[in-house]
């Protein structure tokens, strides 16, 4: 009987340890995928200022905007509430710019927006792809969590439910090009 | 227009192949009823084997040239900068830099076709991949992968490599991270095998996974696609030795359909993955 019970102590432990970890692991990856978003944000910013810098003779009412996207980038404590609010301020901006660029041919025209704007969209789908990764693992994270058995263990080392990176609604489609 | 075509290939069978497998089934049965064989049915076996080897060849050759005029003729007008080779294709070593098929011992490729559509260069050829297996005594070779294979010039920036692959098969690439996506109906067809996490939810995107059930539904076999180093690799193990006149195969307009048929898959990889995207130039 000492045997069974034995044996039973040492396959709860062994389920406990590899369930933990588990947790642990999806800790780590949730993080690591923040700091991807942290990074296509940088990448975000840096081609949004390089457009600015092209376009702001044109773009007179959208100072503000800039400057709060300034001033949030400098206050980014790499959180996932902190991330987001960047990101809606950055996709406004790069709104504005598009339609400056539409309404002005000269502008329009220019061999290095395009480059710029080109490069824009490719730092978009990195960023998509970046909250896509981080959302899908937030997801299995919080999906373990609620499922039995592995709730035990979320219970026992305190886990709590984690916040999805939340698109605009517009931001939610994939990119669209052409 | 394709009688020189019909008429060569019912000569070919009719003087060499019919009479051939007559010998070589007479040869087979003869030694059989016999038990210990005379040579002579030896020798109706090979000089059948022999007529139908030659046989072969010259339904083989016939192909090569019905493909030389009415396949190019096709490509010409589907693509543009067409090169095409009937007797050779893509190497064994540029099929191997894929990393996605398995490797065989025994290893053919015919009909290469290099070309651009819509400002996408893409590569095509036949593969035929077979692997060796002896039991000691005797040696056979199963066919392990055959159908078309393609690569195509992808512009968007990927650092890492990337495997994508039907969920029934066995995986070869346990040496990368296997990612799963958040497509529940993508997840239960394929599996996706990649250097990073991110590698894979970047090209992969929402509307490029549901192209590629889409893709996978609309063609039979087992689908291969590998994203390296600025190129998509995609193979079809559809068990066919696509542009071939063969033997039994009528030779008419329809026959052209079915290589404008056996073409329409480049296209389609070319505009469902947006590979002609503009933002990937």
């Amino acid at each position: 009987m000492w045997i069974g019970i034995g044996i039973a102590v040492a396959v709860l432990g062994i389920w406990y340890i590899g369930t933990y970890n588990s947790f642990r692991s999806l800790d780590i990856k949730i993080e690591e995928a923040l700091s991807g978003i942290d990074v296509a944000l940088t990448k975000r910013f840096d081609t949004l200022t390089k457009m600015w810098d092209l376009a702001k003779k044109y773009m007179k009412h959208e100072e503000g905007t800039l400057t709060k996207v300034v001033e949030l980038r400098q206050k980014n404590s790499g959180t996932l509430k902190d991330a987001q609010e960047l990101s809606d301020e950055m996709t406004k901006l790069q709104a504005g710019l598009n339609v400056v660029v539409e309404q002005y041919p000269d502008l329009k025209s220019n061999q290095t927006i395009q480059e710029v704007q080109q490069a824009s969209f490719n730092v978009e789908e990195h960023l998509q792809a970046a909250r896509r990764l981080y959302n899908s693992n937030v997801s299995i994270y919080n999906q373990k969590m609620v499922m039995f058995p592995s709730s035990i263990v979320a219970g026992i080392i305190s886990a709590t439910k984690k916040d999805f990176f939340e698109a605009e609604a517009s931001k939610r489609e994939d990119v669209k090009f052409d | 227009m394709f009688n020189y075509f019909i008429n060569g290939r019912k000569k070919a069978i009719n003087m060499f192949m019919i009479p051939g497998g007559l010998l070589a089934i007479i040869g087979f049965l003869g030694g059989f009823a016999q038990g210990s064989g005379s040579p002579i049915f030896y020798f109706l076996i090979f000089i059948g084997v022999i007529l139908i080897i030659i046989g072969s060849s010259k339904v083989r050759n016939l192909s090569i040239e019905f493909k030389n005029k009415f396949l190019v003729e096709l490509l010409n007008k589907k693509f543009t900068n067409v090169i095409f080779d009937a007797s050779n294709g893509i190497s064994r070593s540029e099929v191997r830099k894929a990393e996605m098929l398995p490797r065989g011992d025994r290893f053919k490729s015919n009909d290469y076709i290099s070309a651009e559509y819509d400002g996408v260069n893409f590569k095509m050829s036949d593969i035929l991949i077979q692997e060796r297996h002896s039991d000691g005594k005797n040696t056979r070779y199963v066919t392990v992968f055959k159908g078309p294979f393609m690569e195509f010039d992808f512009h968007k920036e990927v650092v890492g490599k990337m495997q994508v692959r039907e969920k029934s098969r066995i995986s070869l690439f346990d040496r990368y991270e296997r990612i799963k996506l958040e497509g529940v109906e993508f997840n239960k067809t394929f599996k996706v095998y990649a250097t990073d996490s991110h590698t894979a939810f970047y090209v992969l995107t929402p509307t490029i996974m549901e192209k590629l059930i889409e893709i996978e539904n609309d063609y039979p076999g087992t689908f291969y696609l590998s994203f390296i180093e600025g190129k998509i690799y995609i193979a079809l193990d559809n068990r066919r030795d696509n542009f071939e006149i063969g033997v039994f195969k009528k030779i008419d307009e329809s026959l052209i359909n079915e290589f404008e048929n056996q073409l329409k898959i480049i296209s389609d990889i070319i505009v469902d993955l947006r590979l002609n995207s503009k933002l990937f130039k």
